[in-house]
């Protein structure tokens, strides 16, 4: 009896029910190193999720699944954060944002780019109902910040499989936020 | 189907050249799906040459998704939690708000938690959490935070209401300014007041840090019993969840189940804190303070606090010991020391040296202490030139690495070289230590935690050294048989043992490696006969009594076998070879659960032990868990580029029955000693040895069936 790495879509491990206690541990994370030194505050995501899966390493769940796997839930976690922060500030905007740090004339720039991050999210969404396997490379790679080596580790999938997934997501994806859906 | 053929087709292009691309997308029998693959191969074009694309979903742009989580930070302070009425916030911790709040009906001033959603989801978790928290503030204990209430928001959050009393966090009083020693002791034996009380109970607090400790007109004060459980959500779990690394025990990092010792050791990094003014594990981030904990020794109080008492040194670096055994064993006692009279003032005798070495000296008979006698009484005897050492730290250094020797986890083995090169740096002509960090390192790799090609040459010239520098050292020259056999040189590891064993026939551990050679040279009664020997040298040499199962498991003597091992574990709990046997066995006896459980145990701890996964895939498989089964399995095709992961396929193709594929591969692998006392003893092999081409194989490495 020969395995052979199947590298259908279906096979992919379910990333069910880590995310949210990560998508909590993330945040939690993020917002201590706020308050501790919100000047000088940058998100480093590889990081985030490093501290993260320390701090859950005794997860039954995650030792059971492994590093790895914990890895692509975690990036899923990221792009939650992330798109909650981006949400929360595009409605703190509408509805008058008087209790926003002020960020001055940085604040444009970022409103922007959270308006960004929430087309992408949508597109996501959509391209994960047609190619998950894709929509699970680029969680990895964008918002887990992994390399080729480390996204194949955690979706159980060839290296060269993920690049050219990262190939044909990142075609699909632009073709979808430049052009429309077709 | 669509789905599928759009992403191969796509994926085929991409490896193509141009006129092949044509080809491809012409032969294609769906016209939209090749329509749709030739527009996302432009768009990839695009993205891959045109510059101002260049950037579009390279990476996050760290800064701006930085300005984001700041500028959402709002967290809009409630008004009310329950029937309370907030006054103002009073912090924010890891696992929640705390407000101060007024209670209308009462109309007192109380504290309120609000733990973060995480903490308030999982209603199990939730029910243990109460059950602690209750439970350690119904000790009445003045150093521990009484608990009013634990409710819930009518958004489900749970919040905990508490005793206020006006004061500030050890935290907040260590930023304002350095403690005085005799105020850092009597913190210290006041937190330990309140250990006491709960550890008297079976609460371990598990987090014991200075934003968890308030320092109160009525002295030093608990909070968060029970927090750190419900972070946890297992039973098993040790609150390393929510605690920050750097006040973790190392048994904690590892996620190893924790006793109030873990607490103890909390403590100790408190104190030390206080004292210094910085950790005693402090590196950049968390794994290098988790790596620091498992290994390092902090920098010693005496250097770090030149003013303090050598006995208060002595007392707080007991608590950071790595092995909980060597902690002060209560709390209880920790008080009593802390509040010994003339504890704080500095020793005032004419050199501080004096007190010092004598504290070095106790440390090592203590350390000596829990070391089973006889076999300190073996190392001890019969001393020739160099072997033994004048450094009372060296050697006790030595014997601890020998205990962590004796545990062959990848943490144990990993302590046990540390502290092997620690006794070297403080005497380098002594030989024991060489000895023995030939043979860990050879365990390293025996056990997958190292490839061989980094450690032959480490083992080799630690051997080789040992040997230089008493060539009568018996364990030396066992150390170079223990390397020939695992070589694969197996008339030179003859040689060696024979060489030892003239030299110092009460050895244990020479016995025990010459009957790993026996059982792989198919000679089992000899082998046997040695190990029997070793056993009646040192009945408390855990891994010998795994052997002494595994000979009997290679006999068919199944129950006796089980017997051996669970004793073995009893010896030493960690013990991955023990687990692995015994599920070999249960699996061959179709007990299939209860191989899973020893199973998983080997496999969490060493996966790359020759056998392991394939005795755990196949097991899994019989359990009707395939999905599992395929992963493990999945794993050794992914990283099927080193050795151990070929041997481990060859393993599950021979459980599986397929033996044509199972003797391909391991006549093309290096046959390892593990592989091959696996080939000898391991029950699942059973079909594997009845084959013809089985003696055809151990012939190839010059082994006689």
């Amino acid at each position: 009896m020969t395995e052979h790495a199947s590298e259908d879509s279906s096979e992919l491990p379910p990333l069910d029910a880590l995310v949210p206690r990560i998508f909590d541990e993330l945040r939690e994370i993020a917002r201590r190193q706020l308050s501790r030194e919100h000047d000088r505050f940058t998100l480093q995501t590889t990081e985030l999720v490093h501290e993260a899966y320390l701090r859950l390493a005794n997860d039954k769940h995650v030792t059971t699944r492994g590093r790895p796997y914990f890895y692509a839930a975690a990036s899923r976690a990221m792009r939650q954060v992330l798109i909650e922060a981006a949400r929360a500030r595009g409605a703190a905007k509408r509805g008058g944002g008087a209790r926003l740090i002020t960020l001055d004339d940085q604040t444009a720039a970022v409103d922007a780019y959270g308006d960004e991050l929430i087309e992408l999210d949508l597109a996501l969404v959509e391209l994960e109902k047609i190619h998950p396997r894709h929509a699970r490379v680029v969680e990895c790679r964008f918002f887990g910040g992994m390399n080729v080596e480390d996204v194949a580790r955690s979706l159980g999938i060839s290296p060269r499989t993920v690049k050219s997934d990262w190939a044909f997501a990142r075609a699909w994806l632009f073709d979808f936020l430049h052009v429309g859906p077709t | 189907m669509s789905r599928a053929s759009v992403e191969l087709l796509f994926a085929a292009a991409l490896e193509a050249s141009p006129e092949q691309v044509e080809a491809l997308l012409a032969s294609h029998p769906d016209q939209v799906e090749s329509e749709e693959v030739r527009r996302l191969l432009a768009r990839h074009l695009v993205l891959s040459k045109a510059e101002q694309h260049a950037g579009f979903l390279d990476r996050l742009d760290r800064a701006q998704a930085s300005a984001l989580m700041v500028a959402c930070e709002t967290t809009d302070d409630p008004k009310n939690i329950g029937r309370y009425e907030i006054v103002r916030r009073l912090g924010r911790g890891a696992t929640g708000v705390v407000y101060l709040a007024r209670d209308p009906e009462l109309g007192r001033e109380i504290a309120i938690k609000l733990l973060s959603p995480s903490l308030s989801a999982d209603p199990s978790a939730v029910r243990r959490f109460s059950e602690e928290a209750r439970a350690a503030s119904a000790l009445d204990n003045p150093h521990i935070v009484t608990i009013h209430e634990i409710g819930r928001t009518s958004d489900e959050r749970l919040f905990i209401t508490m005793a206020y009393t006006p004061g500030e966090t050890l935290r907040e009083r260590m930023s304002r300014a350095r403690l005085e020693i005799s105020d850092v002791l009597q913190i210290g034996a006041e937190i330990a007041d309140g250990l006491a009380a709960a550890h008297s109970h079976g609460i371990v607090h598990r987090d014991i840090k200075p934003e968890n400790i308030l320092l109160t007109p009525r002295g030093a004060c608990i909070v968060d019993f029970g927090i750190a459980k419900i972070g946890a959500q297992t039973l098993t779990n040790t609150g390393a969840a929510l605690g920050t690394a750097a006040y973790m025990s190392p048994e904690q990092t590892r996620g190893s189940k924790v006793d109030y010792r873990s607490d103890i050791w909390s403590l100790g990094v408190v104190l030390y804190e206080m004292l210094c003014g910085v950790r005693p594990f402090a590196a950049e981030n968390g794994e290098a303070i988790v790596y620091q904990i498992r290994h390092d020794r902090p920098k010693s109080l005496a250097i770090a606090c030149p003013n303090l008492s050598s006995d208060a040194a002595q007392i707080i670096e007991r608590c950071l010991d790595k092995d909980p055994t060597m902690r002060p064993q209560s709390a209880a006692d920790l008080a009593s020391q802390l509040r010994a009279p003339g504890l704080h003032r500095k020793w005032l005798g004419l050199k501080r040296v004096v007190p010092l070495l004598a504290a070095f000296a106790l440390v090592a008979v203590a350390a000596t202490a829990v070391m089973d006698w006889k076999s300190i009484a073996r190392t001890e005897r019969t001393p020739p030139a160099k072997r033994r050492t004048q450094d009372m730290v060296a050697y006790d250094l030595y014997v601890r690495g020998t205990y962590n020797w004796n545990e062959r986890t990848r943490d144990r083995l990993e302590s046990a070289i540390s502290l092997f090169n620690q006794a070297l740096a403080r005497d380098s002509s002594f030989a024991l230590p060489y000895a023995a960090l030939a043979n860990t390192y050879i365990n390293m790799s025996n056990y997958g935690y190292m490839p061989w090609d980094s450690t032959l040459p480490m083992a080799t010239a630690a051997a080789a050294r040992a040997v230089r520098l008493d060539p009568s050292l018996a364990e030396a020259h066992a150390s170079l048989g223990f390397l020939f056999a695992s070589n694969g040189s197996f008339e030179k590891s003859e040689a060696s043992f024979r060489r030892a064993l003239q030299l110092d026939p009460s050895a244990a551990s020479t016995h025990h490696f010459y009957s790993l050679l026996l059982m792989i040279e198919g000679r089992p009664d000899e082998a046997a006969r040695e190990n029997h020997q070793s056993l009646e040298l040192d009945p408390s040499f855990p891994i010998a009594n795994t052997n002494r199962g595994i000979i009997l498991a290679q006999q068919d003597r199944f129950d006796s076998a089980r017997v051996e091992l669970t004793h073995s574990l009893d010896l030493s709990a960690r013990n991955p070879l023990a687990h692995h046997f015994l599920g070999a066995i249960d699996a061959a006896e179709e007990k299939y659960a209860q191989a899973l459980l020893n199973l998983e145990d080997a496999y969490r701890e060493t996966p790359g032990y020759p056998g392991i996964s394939g005795a755990l895939a196949y097991t899994l498989r019989r359990l009707h868990r395939s999905a599992e089964a395929d992963s493990v399995v999945h794993l050794l095709h992914e990283n099927n580029g080193t050795n151990r992961n070929q041997i481990n396929l060859a393993y599950h193709e021979a459980i599986n029955g397929n033996m044509d594929s199972s003797f391909a591969i391991f006549s093309r692998v290096r046959l390892d000693l593990p592989t091959l006392i696996g080939l000898r003893a391991d029950p699942l092999l059973r079909r594997l040895r009845a084959d013809a081409r089985y003696p055809r194989l151990l012939a190839s490495v010059g082994l006689k069936p």
